[in-house]
């Protein structure tokens, strides 16, 4: 598998539209081709902040503050699944 | 002026002076917008009567319907200008809904559409409708209503019709038709619309003139009626540069998709 590209943390991520998506029991699952995604929470919020509206480094902060950890380390955990979210379809950026 | 009905027996009197009532009548109820407080002077009025046998005279209308027996049967008159329809349902053919929408038919797979748009309108009215006879009946059925898939088929249902529209709409721009876009894009935000309500028990997706009422009736914090009402009258659409007011309202439908829970 190839390394994901390193998104420049003022990029501004946004779901794609025409993504299928169900929310089954409290999970997010994304439609990828004939697969499905399952969204962990942190994900989850990683996915619902990407409105085109917030930068990388503000989901990162974000993240950080949620589940307690550095803002440069939950920067590059966010550019990292991020960058899979683009390279799936699922989110441009 | 027409009369005030405060009382079950204030709805029940016409069609008892009309000899409408049958004694193994199990439950009776009003349905429709006279139930949910929504009637004008141009409504009719709608009950449903449950009995323990097939109701069938000279001036009943037959109406098919996919069950054993395959038709209710229903009578019309008018009280004071006003239309009153009367529907016999067996309450075999209730239950006979009821098991069409059972956890074993939405686990199979089939989470499309299992019942026709009037069994569908049928069902959803029971959740709203204003008991007049056999309370205990309705109480039994409401439950096993409840108890049902009955709302996860309808909310899988309108998502995917929402998805499918989406679907549409984007391939439509993207072939540089707009028109067919903007068309596509309300349909899906009907859709999407209606699985949010569905979500919270308010059926009748096959009744779109009850769509802001029904909105209006639940109060999702999520969207609030002004913005559906924006959206569904299309207040910002710009006919020289629909994509705008597209993507917009494709992008509510994604948010609703994330929002509404399915099973």
């Amino acid at each position: 598998m190839t390394a994901p590209a390193v998104l420049d943390p003022t990029a501004t991520p946004r779901r794609c539209l025409g993504v299928r998506i169900r929310r089954v029991r409290g999970e997010l699952l994304l439609g990828v081709g004939p697969q499905s995604l399952a969204l962990s929470d942190v994900a989850e919020l990683i996915y619902t902040r990407a409105d085109g509206s917030r930068s990388l480094r503000s989901i990162a902060e974000e993240v950080a503050r949620e589940y307690g950890i550095a803002p440069e380390e939950a920067l590059v955990d966010v550019g990292d699944f991020v960058a899979d979210l683009v390279a799936l379809g699922v989110v441009t950026c | 002026m027409e009369q005030q009905r405060t009382d079950p027996e204030d709805w029940l009197a016409p069609l008892r002076r009309r000899g409408l009532v049958p004694a193994d009548c199990l439950a009776g109820f009003l349905v429709g917008s006279a139930a949910r407080g929504w009637t004008n002077a141009r409504s009719d009025y709608d009950i449903y009567l449950v009995t323990g046998s097939v109701w069938q005279t000279e001036t009943s209308n037959r109406i098919p319907m996919p069950l054993n027996p395959p038709q209710t049967h229903s009578e019309t008159f008018y009280e004071q200008g006003r239309r009153w329809e009367v529907t016999y349902w067996l309450e075999s053919q209730f239950d006979q809904l009821l098991a069409k929408v059972a956890w074993e038919e939405y686990e199979r797979g089939f989470a499309g559409e299992v019942l026709t748009p009037r069994e569908e309108v049928s069902l959803g009215r029971l959740a709203t409708c204003l008991p007049l006879l056999g309370p205990q009946w309705i109480e039994s059925a409401r439950g096993r209503l409840a108890a049902s898939a009955f709302r996860s088929f309808v909310v899988v249902r309108s998502l995917g019709l929402a998805d499918d529209a989406v679907e549409d709409a984007l391939g439509q721009l993207e072939s540089g038709n707009p028109e067919s876009a903007t068309i596509s894009a309300r349909r899906a935000f009907g859709h999407a619309v209606d699985a949010l309500l569905e979500a919270e028990g308010e059926y009748g997706s096959h009744m779109p003139k009850w769509r802001p009422n029904r909105l209006r009736a639940i109060a999702p914090p999520f969207l609030r009626f002004e913005q559906y009402w924006a959206l569904e009258t299309m207040r910002d659409y710009d006919p020289d540069a629909p994509e705008r007011w597209i993507k917009d309202v494709l992008t509510i439908c994604q948010e609703i998709s994330m929002r509404v829970e399915t099973t």
